[in-house]
C-alpha cells in the first residue's frame, strides 16, 4: 500500500514538472498581483503620426484627435495588439515596422521577428502569428546567436538598440552580452558591441554589469563586488565595492551610478572638481541602474544624466552647493507630474518643435509636457498644448 | 490554533463514544452530496519569495494576493462498513488574483469519511487526497491536492438531508526538490465553508 501512496506521489510530482514555465502556477498568481500594483509603461517609437507605446505587455498607439462635443483636441489610446503575457516581448517601433521578440518554449531560446503595421492600425492575432515565422530577423555578427535571456536597452535617442544577454543559464547569470541594432536596409539585426561577461557576472543596466569572484587568485573578499563597464567591446573594470548595489533612495527606489569612473549611490553622487558649486555639461557620467531589471528611460545631456523616469515620478538632478564640502553634490528631487502620485507617466526623450534641443518628455491623459530644466539646477514640467495636431506633431 | 486542536479532540472522543452508539449505515450503503459555498485564502507559502508565508485575503505584502472565492463539489460514497465510506468528489474552486486573473482549481480527489454519529443528525469527517488542476491565466499545472472536512448534517426525511461543512483544501505544487525545480514550489491553502445537500440511500 505504502509503495503504490509513494508510486502515486511520484507520478503527480512528474507531471507537475513537465511543466515548463519559468515560475509554478501558484508563483505566477501571486506575481500577477505584483505586476499589476507596478504599471508597465514604455515607449516603442513613432510614425511620424502616433506614438506607440506597451502597456501591460499590450501595444497602443496614441494619437491627437478632436475632442468629442468640445473644441480642441485630445490625446487618445487605441490598442492595436494584445500579446502574450509570458512569450512575447515587444521592443520597437520603427519604420512603420513593430520589432517583436519571442522565447520558443520547446528550444528556450528567444526569436525576433517584426510585424508591418497596417493603415488600419490594428493588428488582428493572426497576422501576428503569421509574422512569426515569415518575418523572421536574424543577428548576425555573432559566434553564437543562441539568445536564451532579452532586455531592451535605450542606448541611443533616436536609435533603438537592444540589450542581448547570450547563452546565459537567466538573466541572473549570463556569460555573453551583446549590443545590438536594427538594420534599416535589411530588417536585419546587427552586433555593434560583444563580448564575454567575467564569471559570475551581472548585467544590470545599461552596458553595465557587476561580478562577483570566486577565484582565489583574484583577490575580492566574498563580500565584495567588481563593476564593470562595458565600453569599446570590453568589459573594464572601474570599481570595486561592499556588498551589494543596494542603496536607499525614497520608498522604493535603489539606485546607483557611476560617477567619473566612481560608484556612489545617486543620491550622494558629486562631481570631481566641484568645489565651485556647479557641475560642468558632460563632467559627470552616469548610468542609473535598478535593482529589479527595469530598464529606465534616462535622459542624458552629454555624457550626463541628468533626469530619468522612476516607478514614481520623473527625478531631475538638483545640483547642491555646500562651501563646507570639499565635493559638492548633486540628489534626484522629485518633479511634480500628477497629482495622483500611483500614475506612473510615459516618459521619452524627443525634440521639441524645430529646435534641434532634446528633451525628456512626458505623456498623460490629459496632455503632453516637457521636462525643462531650471537655472537653479532644478526642472519644472511645462505643459504642452495638445489643442492642435501640430502641437503633437511636434513631438514627433 | 490551541482552540482549534482541542476541538478536534473534543470531536473525536466524543466520536468514539458516540461510535457505541447505534448506527444507520451498513455495508453498501450509498451517500451523495453537493456541496457549494465561498473559501477564504488560509495561507500562501513560496520559500523564495520576499514574503515566504502570506495569510488571508488580500494584496498587501502579508497576504496572499488571492480574494475571497468560491467552491462547488459533488461527491460519491459507498459505506465500506457501519462509519466508513469511500468514493470520489471532483470540485471547482475559483478566486481572484489583483490583477483580476481568475485563479481555478479542481481537486478530483478519492474522499474517506468517518461518521461516527448517525441517524437523523449526522457529523461527517472526510480526508479526501488525490489530483489537483490548478490554472490562472495561460498557465496550469497537475498536483496534488489535498481537502479535510467537517460538517454537520440533518436529515429531513430518511433519504434527504442538508448541513454545513467547514474544510481545508490544500495545494502544494511541487516540481523538485533541488535545483531550479525547487524554486517554483509552493503552497496554496484555502478553507471552503459549504452548505451541502445529502441523499443517501
Amino acid at each position: 500500500m505504502k509503495k503504490r501512496i509513494l508510486l502515486i506521489l511520484l507520478a503527480i510530482l512528474l507531471i507537475a514538472s513537465c511543466n515548463d514555465s519559468s515560475r509554478g502556477v501558484l508563483q505566477w498568481a501571486y506575481q500577477f498581483a505584483e505586476e499589476e500594483e507596478n504599471y508597465n509603461q514604455s515607449y516603442l517609437g513613432n510614425d511620424g503620426t502616433n506614438i506607440y507605446l506597451e502597456r501591460d505587455w499590450d501595444i497602443y498607439k496614441a494619437y491627437s484627435a478632436p475632442r468629442e462635443n468640445a473644441n480642441g483636441n485630445e490625446i487618445r489610446y487605441e490598442k492595436i495588439l494584445e500579446s502574450s503575457r509570458d512569450d512575447e516581448f515587444p521592443f520597437a517601433v520603427q519604420d512603420g515596422l513593430l520589432y517583436m521578440a519571442y522565447k520558443d518554449r520547446t528550444t528556450g531560446l528567444f526569436n525576433f521577428f517584426y510585424i508591418e503595421i497596417p493603415e488600419s492600425g490594428e493588428i488582428t492575432k493572426e497576422a501576428a502569428e503569421a509574422a512569426k515565422t515569415g518575418n523572421k530577423c536574424t543577428v548576425s555578427g555573432l559566434d553564437n546567436p543562441n539568445i536564451t535571456s532579452f532586455a531592451v536597452s535605450r542606448i541611443a535617442v533616436d536609435k533603438i538598440q537592444t540589450l542581448f544577454v547570450l547563452q546565459g543559464a537567466s538573466k541572473l547569470d549570463p556569460t555573453n552580452y551583446a549590443v545590438i541594432e536594427i538594420n534599416d536596409a535589411s530588417l536585419e539585426f546587427t552586433s555593434v558591441v560583444s563580448g564575454t561577461l567575467p564569471a559570475n557576472s551581472q548585467m544590470i543596466g545599461d552596458g553595465v554589469l557587476k561580478a562577483t569572484s570566486d577565484d582565489p587568485e583574484i583577490d575580492i573578499p566574498d563580500n565584495m563586488n567588481d563593476l564593470y563597464l562595458i565600453e569599446g567591446g570590453k568589459a573594464l573594470k572601474i570599481h570595486t565595492f561592499h556588498d551589494s548595489l543596494d542603496y536607499p533612495m525614497g520608498s522604493d527606489g535603489q539606485y546607483a551610478a557611476i560617477a567619473s569612473g566612481e560608484i556612489c549611490p545617486i543620491d550622494r553622487s558629486y562631481s570631481e572638481n566641484g568645489y565651485n558649486g556647479r557641475l560642468r555639461q558632460g563632467e559627470l557620467r552616469f548610468d542609473v541602474l535598478d535593482r529589479e531589471d527595469n530598464y529606465l528611460t534616462i535622459y542624458k545631456d552629454g555624457n550626463s544624466i541628468v533626469g530619468y523616469l522612476s516607478d514614481n515620478g520623473i527625478y531631475w538632478r538638483e545640483d547642491i552647493t555646500d562651501d563646507s564640502e570639499v565635493n559638492n553634490k548633486s540628489r534626484p528631487s522629485i518633479v511634480s507630474v500628477s497629482e495622483d502620485a500611483d500614475v506612473v507617466p510615459l516618459c521619452f526623450v524627443g525634440k521639441h518643435g524645430t529646435k534641434s534641443h532634446e528633451y525628456l518628455m512626458i505623456t498623460q491623459d490629459n496632455g503632453f509636457y516637457i521636462v525643462r530644466p531650471q537655472a537653479t539646477g532644478t526642472a519644472r514640467l511645462e505643459k504642452i498644448r495638445t489643442g492642435s495636431e501640430y502641437q503633437l506633431s511636434q513631438f514627433l | 490554533m490551541k482552540k482549534f486542536i482541542a476541538i478536534i479532540l473534543l470531536v473525536v472522543a466524543a466520536s468514539m463514544h458516540i461510535a457505541a452508539m447505534p448506527t444507520y449505515y451498513d455495508t453498501g450503503s450509498q451517500i451523495f452530496s453537493i456541496s457549494a459555498g465561498p473559501t477564504i485564502p488560509f495561507f500562501y507559502y513560496d520559500p523564495g519569495s520576499e514574503f515566504p508565508l502570506t495569510f488571508g485575503f488580500g494584496a498587501g505584502d502579508g497576504q496572499t494576493h488571492h480574494t475571497i472565492g468560491g467552491f462547488g463539489s459533488i461527491s460519491y460514497q459507498v459505506f465500506l462498513n457501519e462509519y466508513f465510506a469511500i468514493g470520489g468528489e471532483l470540485g471547482y474552486h475559483f478566486d481572484f488574483v489583483r490583477s483580476n486573473d481568475v485563479y481555478t482549481s479542481v481537486p478530483i480527489l478519492v474522499k474517506m469519511s468517518y461518521v461516527p454519529l448517525q441517524g437523523a443528525f449526522e457529523i461527517p469527517i472526510s480526508l479526501g487526497i488525490g489530483l489537483d488542476y490548478i490554472s490562472i491565466s495561460d498557465y496550469s499545472s497537475i498536483n496534488l491536492g489535498i481537502t479535510f472536512e467537517i460538517g454537520m448534517r440533518y436529515f429531513f426525511t430518511n433519504e434527504w438531508g442538508a448541513g454545513i461543512t467547514a474544510g481545508f483544501h490544500f495545494v502544494p505544487e511541487l516540481y523538485g526538490f533541488t535545483g531550479d525545480a525547487a524554486k517554483k514550489n509552493s503552497m496554496y491553502a484555502t478553507v471552503p465553508l459549504m452548505i451541502s445537500v445529502t441523499y443517501r440511500h
